[in-house]
């Protein structure tokens, strides 16, 4: 059986697979996904913007299903499902909140997209603590060190 | 980047990347998709089809992982 700390280092290093697409310059530009800031009037949600947390949402998820995945299969602790269903309450939110962000930018209403935009950059933030909490980490920053 | 500390990471990467063939996945489109959308949103130039392209993407991660456990 596989231990959790193989699933660490498969989560975590995911990110290798970008390596021969553009290495370090790629994990630059994926830092941007996760320091989106905080949304405002004069800081307002634009098309660009929600094509980089949608596109940031989508790795989260991609790390996020292999973890799963791997605990389906009983690769990993056996306590991994319970920490899944604690981090299903925070993913199924934005679920919901996703199409209406989406809407709100279409339209351009941007008193509404900036309150959503918000709520879903929490919740991200929230799914990858507390992914990592339970030593799943999501590749979606780069340290001066490195991809971590 | 430094070469001694990308070394141990390609390492890992290898296993990595026998753990996901194990699995029948591959992260690589993910990361080539999500390269191509940056490149779009750098430059401004996203359209509704780009978007509605990254939505479903997302919403079938996103749905794929929020089904019951």
């Amino acid at each position: 059986m596989r231990s959790l700390a193989h699933l660490v280092v498969t989560l975590s290093l995911l990110a290798v697979l970008a390596l021969p697409q553009g290495g370090c310059q790629f994990f630059s530009k994926l830092q941007t996904f996760t320091e989106l800031g905080t949304a405002s009037i004069a800081n307002p949600v634009t098309k660009e913007r929600l094509q980089k947390i949608e596109a940031g949402a989508t790795l989260v998820f991609v790390g996020l299903n292999t973890w799963r995945d791997a605990c389906e299969a009983g690769q990993i602790n056996p306590g991994c499902i319970e920490q899944i269903r604690a981090v299903l309450v925070y993913t199924r939110p934005l679920e919901q909140q996703l199409p209406r962000l989406r809407a709100f930018v279409r339209k351009n209403d941007q008193i509404n997209a900036i309150a959503v935009f918000n709520e879903i950059a929490d919740l991200i933030s929230i799914v990858k603590g507390k992914a990592a909490e339970n030593g799943v980490i999501i590749p979606t920053t780069e340290s001066s060190n490195g991809p971590k | 980047m430094d070469l001694s500390k990308l070394l141990p990471v390609l390492l890992k990467g290898l296993a990595v990347a026998q753990v996901l063939q194990n699995q029948g996945q591959s992260a690589g489109p993910a990361y080539r998709a999500i390269r191509v959308l940056l490149k779009k949103a750098e430059a401004g130039s996203v359209t509704d089809a780009d978007l509605d392209v990254t939505e479903a993407d997302l919403d079938g991660q996103m749905h794929r992982f929020n089904r019951p456990i």
